[in-house]
């Protein structure tokens, strides 16, 4: 009877070990992470919001703009999806972020109606030139919104990758334009 | 000699109309359903060219929409599109795409939008293509 109970206490011990091992080891993030990303200001249908706001939360960042039709919705439709994909309890731990970099033609609250339509999850802001510039040096990515464009229907070039930032703020992966809703949700589990 | 120019002449009629009939098939043809805020959307499709001259599609229209035009994968505008005989060429998501600006209605799910392909050759192509909501898919 004693030879079980120390079998059942030990293979409970190393089922707590590996739990908290797995919990432990995070993969290595890319060095050239390392020097993307920081605090940024934005304007959301809620008032002004720092990044830094959402700590505490994975963070999936998206920059683009409203008027995009075909690689915004795809990947927010990637990003609201990978969410879902998550249980509750995980759910309440990640926010989707969708940063327009068209300011001129998405108010904070066309970017709440905006962001809605993919899920609850995702929330939308934008800043000023000045503010959008800087941020695109600090996450080291290049986009390009006309100053004085001939027409309304204008193209912006944005980046097309999702970046993934942890509890405490720091980019810890880019997911490209091919990866799924599975791809999300594990890349997810892995920080929360 | 008169039924000679007659016989050619109707020869003629014949592969200039045979040349007209033969259009580009277009398969899978959708447009994905926008967030009832934007008045933009992308449409997708399957360009064969089963015929037996070259064909190149210069532009794309809708009277749904003020403005349409056709962009790679990285939102350069696409001037043309040249398809040889048997040529298959794909708009797909998250690459080529024919992008509707200025929408002058919301488009919803399972409504058909008209639009026209205006191919070198003079020869103008319409086609429905359908609304499709592709949240969670």
């Amino acid at each position: 009877m004693k030879t079980v109970i120390w079998i059942a206490l030990f293979v409970l011990f190393l089922a707590l070990f590996g739990l908290l091992f797995l919990q432990i080891k995070k993969p290595e993030v890319p060095s050239y992470l390392n020097s993307t990303g920081g605090d940024f200001q934005l304007e959301t249908f809620q008032g002004t919001m720092k990044l830094s706001d959402l700590q505490g939360k994975v963070v999936l960042l998206y920059f683009g703009y409203s008027h995009c039709p075909d690689i915004c919705p795809a990947t927010l439709n990637v990003m609201a999806s990978g969410m879902r994909l998550l249980n509750k309890q995980q759910q309440k731990q990640v926010q989707g972020l969708f940063v327009s970099l068209d300011p001129a033609r998405d108010s904070p609250d066309k970017l709440k109606a905006y962001t809605a339509f993919f899920g609850p999850k995702i929330m939308g802001g934008t800043g000023k030139r000045e503010q959008l510039d800087a941020i695109a040096q600090q996450w080291r990515f290049s986009y390009h919104t006309p100053e004085h464009p001939k027409t309304e229907f204008y193209v912006v070039q944005h980046p097309n990758f999702l970046y993934v930032v942890n509890k405490e703020g720091h980019v810890v992966a880019l997911l490209d334009a091919k990866s799924t809703p599975q791809d999300v949700a594990a890349e997810v589990k892995i920080w929360l | 000699m008169v039924v000679k120019l007659w016989v050619m002449l109707w020869m003629l009629c014949m592969t200039s109309s045979a040349a007209q009939a033969c259009e580009v098939m277009v398969q899978a043809a959708w447009a994905r359903l926008p967030p009832p805020v934007s008045d933009t959307a992308a449409v997708y499709m399957t360009l064969i060219n089963h015929c037996q001259q070259r064909k190149t599609l210069i532009s794309v229209t809708s009277p749904q929409a003020a403005m349409t035009m056709m962009h790679h994968a990285n939102m350069q505008m696409m001037k043309s599109v040249m398809l040889k005989p048997n040529q298959v060429f794909r708009f797909k998501a998250k690459s080529a795409h024919v992008m509707l600006m200025g929408l002058k209605s919301s488009i919803h799910m399972g409504e058909a939008v008209p639009l026209i392909l205006h191919w070198q050759d003079g020869y103008v192509q319409v086609l429905h293509v359908e609304v499709k909501d592709m949240r969670g898919k």
